[in-house]
């Protein structure tokens, strides 16, 4: 096992679980998120050498956003999928609340565009400021601005979420304007 | 439940937890891993013409073992239940190939994987199934009484599945079984669960001369990283940092994460209550409040 290879395990390691989510949270299918993690992973690892010593997870993440986006571009006809209720596991009775919590959250993410998801993951989930998100969609701030606007909308017009979400107001809760160097 | 959108994103994320990908697949089988992934999603949807005889078959009486029969060396029983067939696994030190003869036997097309996994997920079936209704059409899963604790929330235990009646298709379920000594865990579960090898410890939370006095006593190894990094290094130059995150890799060996006391405090990584009558091993001086 090369140096490089370790280095590797131990950032996956480190990284996987908070990067399932993120995935999970893009595309509100487990095996598709595993699916897309992969091949960040990969595409990570074959860039190891280069972005190692700066933020790799900031990077796979990045890759994972992209694969995310790239996957429905390829396959429009999977969004029609999102209306179905998620596949969440089986669960016992004394999560329903927290399910019906989920399951509303996951379902609503689920009829947003893909980039509408990206933003919203990103800037409300990762916690990146406005500007941390165009960097990461390589878009510009006015198109993350108004993605955010209307993907809180759409959220806000979910049953359920709307005053989980009225509180929110894009451009004015989080956006610090700061750039990841 | 937190109410605010990111608290439900949060907590939502959750539900995003599976199978971790093992860096070996990653790295040198990813396609192979690939081709898992399609053909579990694939035998859902019954296509690729995989068609194998079904859980029908079994209600019509023919040669297949009879139900409720513990197939002991295959460490599976099978029994004939109100839609179809359960299949519970009791022994996780059955091999792959006798579980698939069981199922096989009883004319389910079933391929059995079962992974190294911590200690707390033995036995249990790995990958995320449907949520079982009124009249399945694919296969769910069959919980145990009680809970597991998980990453974060109580979840129940998988322990087997339900194949429907008329299932056709091919399935891929994947069960978790002890790791052997070194061997790397393909999945693990939260450090501080019932089994796990930082229960009933204070190590979240503790300096770095700490956990490292209570790793001794564990009888545990640890790999260090800074946060965020990826590169092994020396515990001695963690200074002022202490144990934000870590991550079960293998029986008696885990891979630490060093957080600054600032960014753990405004993160705090929880740890589940003791639960037996262990002793709590803790460090003589005061870590950082746990939440």
């Amino acid at each position: 096992v090369g140096r490089g290879d370790e280095e590797f395990t131990l950032f996956v390691a480190g990284s996987s679980v908070r990067l399932r989510r993120v995935a999970f949270l893009l595309c509100g299918d487990r095996d598709l998120a595993q699916d897309l993690l992969q091949t960040a992973y990969t595409r990570t690892f074959a860039a190891w050498r280069r972005i190692h010593s700066q933020d790799p997870e900031a990077y796979t993440r990045k890759v994972l956003v992209n694969a995310h986006i790239d996957y429905y571009r390829r396959r429009p006809w999977r969004e029609a999928q999102h209306a179905d209720v998620p596949d969440i596991g089986p669960l016992v009775a004394d999560q329903a609340r927290l399910v019906d919590d989920r399951l509303v959250l996951v379902s609503a993410l689920r009829r947003l565009s893909s980039r509408e998801r990206a933003v919203v993951v990103l800037r409300y989930y990762v916690d990146q400021s406005e500007a941390q998100t165009a960097h990461q969609l390589d878009v510009s701030l006015g198109t993350v601005k108004k993605t955010a606007s209307v993907a809180l909308g759409k959220l806000r017009a979910a049953p359920g979420l709307h005053d989980a979400v009225a509180e929110l107001r894009s451009g004015h809760d989080r956006g610090n304007g700061e750039v990841k160097p | 439940v937190t109410s605010d959108l990111r608290g439900l994103l949060a907590d939502a994320a959750l539900e995003g937890d599976g199978i971790p990908l093992s860096v070996d697949d990653m790295i040198r089988g990813g396609q192979r891993r690939r081709r898992l992934i399609v053909s579990s999603a694939a035998a859902t949807l019954a296509v690729a013409g995989i068609v194998t005889m079904s859980a029908a078959f079994l209600e019509r009486g023919t040669s297949s073992p009879s139900m409720g029969q513990s197939a002991a060396s295959a460490g599976v029983t099978f029994e004939q239940v109100p839609g179809g067939v359960t299949a519970i696994f009791h022994n996780p030190t059955a091999s792959p190939a006798s579980l698939q003869e069981a199922f096989l036997q009883h004319g389910l097309d079933i391929v059995i994987d079962v992974l190294p996994v911590s200690p707390s997920l033995v036995g249990q079936v790995l990958q995320p199934l449907k949520v079982p209704s009124q009249a399945p059409t694919e296969i769910t899963a069959v919980v145990g009484d009680g809970g597991c604790q998980g990453t974060g929330i109580v979840q129940p235990c998988p322990i087997g599945v339900l194949i429907p009646t008329g299932y056709h298709g091919t399935q891929h379920i994947f069960i978790g079984r002890a790791a052997k000594p070194g061997e790397m865990y393909t999945e693990s579960n939260d450090p501080t669960a019932q089994g796990e090898m930082l229960a009933c410890t204070h190590v979240l939370g503790a300096t770095i001369p700490q956990a490292q006095r209570m790793l001794v006593e564990l009888g545990l190894t640890a790999s260090w990283i800074a946060m965020g990094s990826s590169k092994r290094v020396d515990p001695s130059t963690l200074v002022g940092m202490v144990v934000g995150n870590a991550n079960p890799m293998a029986p008696g060996q885990l891979l630490l994460e060093a957080f600054p006391r600032a960014e753990f405090a405004a993160h705090p990584p929880g740890s589940w209550p003791c639960s037996s009558a262990a002793p709590v091993i803790s460090a003589t001086e005061p870590s950082v409040q746990q939440p």
